[in-house]
């Protein structure tokens, strides 16, 4: 292609140097460069139109296995959502129900004032899904503070009704197997020793001289002295309202002040105070009123299993 | 280039015709070839290195916002994760501490199949499930003695006059606290007759008459022991039903009431720890497991929860 070539010319009947064909060349060069070039950008034009740039490949791909995590998080926190609501439904129509608490207010709940929310305190992102998730975030967390708020205060309820349940008079102050007459006259009664018509506080048991007696639900001692009529008595402050009066003792074996349990010794029966055999006369009080101990005797429950 | 053309050959001193040859065709086809990918790709590397386009930029941006969220997110979610299981579990305990009872004996397949140690081991699952179905079997003809104690043989008409409407508003089969027999006493924790069902349900909630009938007897106690409040119907054919712990009572001794009348609502009266309705039934003097009675707008499948309930060993709320 290259060197010089040369044209005949028929005038002059010779051969004549083409000196243009260097240039001529080049242009062509040229030419097939310009085509080149304009054929690769309209390729590329026409391919980057059509399809994704590699970049563009790359980033899509990231893209949508972010996007999985994204909805993988989402799920999870429905999953979430829904054992809170789980929750949230038992503690409104189960333990507060149960333990008669005062149920929660609903607006209150669906608006989940209290919980801290510090951290998801963000609305700064430039896909609204993700916005939204934040909202969808915080709104969880203060509905879960309050849930934490409410199970505690649960907790603490259901723990005072343990005590409660703990402290109460529930069980008969002997032993079945040791009383040889139990009468249930509880209330108006000829009196043995004054023969008249008077009110009957509480239950006689009959049972031996020193046939131990146990507190009935734990609680303080609160008189454990010779006290007039009741002879030798031990009165029991059980907390909530509840009082049990051990009366006509031979001996007790507590003191003032001292804290005792449900099924404790506390003394043995006798035929001290205004008593006409040896028995025990069991009382129960509810806020300084007597009550019918038969209620809180239980005596149909083997109650060996209480003694300690 | 139509006019010929020459070239002098040195070796033979002569001029002579170029001629067209297709090798020429060729390597410029070459060369444009060559020149076309060089362009292409120098273009192609420029955009990947310089240029953006608008979808690039929008990705770019995307991926940064997901990729720093999702982690924000998933740290979270972590910790939300932790304090719900922790609360799960405080419920749990909670719920085994008032009942003394675990909330489910749970019999599904499921359960058996769910750890993956176990699956490797397919006759272990095998003889789970073979135990369990003996279990089913005999809770199954456990329950259907039981219930057909409670509905002897008898014409469809004396059926209708069982009570077996439920004795509170809106009962639901997970209001059933405590069933007949055996149970715990929430007091002393020991284990005594239970002689009727308890069903929770907030003071104040209206007390159905379970069947048509007379109201037998009222009896009031303000006492904090025993059965509180309560009132006793006298039904056809030998039933009496007793509602005890009543908060308020609407009827009055030897008033006729008909099945699905209100005669009082709940309360806490009485020895009940709870919020509660302390339901009992006799037929002729025995008493009847209640559970077992409660049908009217139940499906089969909560009738068969009810019975599974009712025969848990939990506590009662007295």
């Amino acid at each position: 292609m290259f060197g010089v070539y040369y044209t005949y010319n028929q005038d002059s009947c010779t051969y004549q140097p083409d000196f243009y064909s260097k240039r001529r060349a080049a242009g062509v060069i040229f030419l097939l460069v310009l085509i080149a070039m304009i054929s690769a950008t309209g390729t590329w034009l026409l391919l980057r139109g059509l399809y994704p740039t590699a970049d563009e490949a790359r980033l899509e791909s990231e893209n949508s296995n972010q996007r999985r995590i994204f909805s993988g998080i989402l799920e999870e926190l429905n999953r979430q959502e829904n054992a809170l609501k789980y929750l949230e439904s038992a503690d409104d129509q189960h333990y507060r129900v149960v333990l008669n608490l005062e149920p929660i207010d609903q607006e209150i709940r669906r608006l989940g004032v209290g919980g801290n929310t510090t951290t998801t305190n963000f609305s700064g992102a430039a896909i609204p899904e993700i916005n939204e998730a934040y909202k969808h975030f915080r709104h969880l967390k203060s509905r879960l503070g309050l849930e934490q708020q409410s199970y505690q205060e649960i907790i603490l309820k259901a723990a005072e009704t343990e005590t409660m349940l703990q402290s109460r008079p529930a069980m008969q102050p002997i032993e079945e197997r040791m009383l040889t007459q139990f009468h249930p006259a509880f209330g108006m009664r000829v009196h043995p020793v004054f023969g008249d018509y008077r009110f009957h506080h509480g239950l006689d048991l009959t049972a031996e001289s020193g046939t131990p007696v146990y507190a009935t639900g734990d609680g303080i001692i609160g008189t454990a002295d010779f006290r007039g009529g009741y002879g030798k008595a031990v009165f029991i402050d059980h907390g909530f309202g509840f009082e049990s009066r051990y009366a006509h003792l031979s001996k007790y074996i507590v003191s003032k002040g001292d804290h005792i349990k449900r099924g404790q010794l506390i003394g043995y029966v006798g035929n001290t105070g205004i008593s006409t055999a040896p028995h025990l006369h069991y009382e129960v009080l509810f806020h300084e009123k007597w009550v019918n101990p038969i209620h809180f005797m239980y005596r149909n429950i083997g109650q060996q299993a209480l003694i300690n | 280039m139509s006019e010929g053309r020459y070239k002098y050959n040195k070796r033979s001193l002569k001029f002579e015709a170029v001629r067209f040859r297709w090798r020429y065709v060729l390597a410029g086809g070459l060369f444009l070839l060559f020149t076309f990918l060089a362009f292409y790709f120098i273009l192609f590397y420029l955009d990947r290195a310089y240029l953006e386009t608008e979808r690039e930029k929008k990705l770019a941006l995307e991926n940064q916002d997901f990729n720093t969220h999702n982690q924000v997110l998933s740290v979270e979610l972590m910790r939300i994760k932790e304090e719900i299981s922790a609360l799960n579990n405080q419920e749990k305990s909670l719920y085994e501490k008032l009942h003394q009872s675990n909330r489910e004996d749970s019999v599904g397949i499921n359960d058996v199949l769910r750890s993956d140690d176990q699956l490797n081991d397919f006759d272990k699952v095998i003889d789970e499930i073979t135990s369990r179905a003996k279990f089913l079997t005999a809770k199954a003809s456990n329950n259907n003695t039981s219930f057909s104690n409670s509905w002897p043989g008898k014409e469809f008409n004396e059926y209708q006059q069982y009570p077996t409407l439920a004795p509170v508003k809106d009962f639901k089969v997970n209001m059933l606290a405590c069933g007949f027999g055996r149970k715990i006493n929430p007091y002393n924790k020991l284990t005594t007759d239970h002689q009727g069902i308890d069903i929770i349900s907030q003071i104040g909630t209206e007390i159905y008459s379970t069947g048509e009938g007379i109201v037998s007897s009222i009896s009031l106690n303000s006492e904090p022991g025993g059965l509180g409040n309560v009132v006793v119907i006298k039904h056809n054919l030998g039933f009496r039903t007793k509602y005890a712990l009543l908060d308020k009572i609407l009827v009055v001794e030897g008033q006729e009431v008909s099945k699905g009348m209100p005669i009082g609502t709940v309360g806490i009266t009485g020895s009940s720890i709870a919020p509660h309705l302390h339901y009992e039934v006799y037929l002729l003097g025995k008493a009847l497991n209640p559970a077992h009675l409660l049908v009217e707008g139940l499906s089969q499948h909560d009738i068969v929860r009810l019975t599974e309930i009712s025969n848990q060993n939990n506590q009662a709320l007295d």
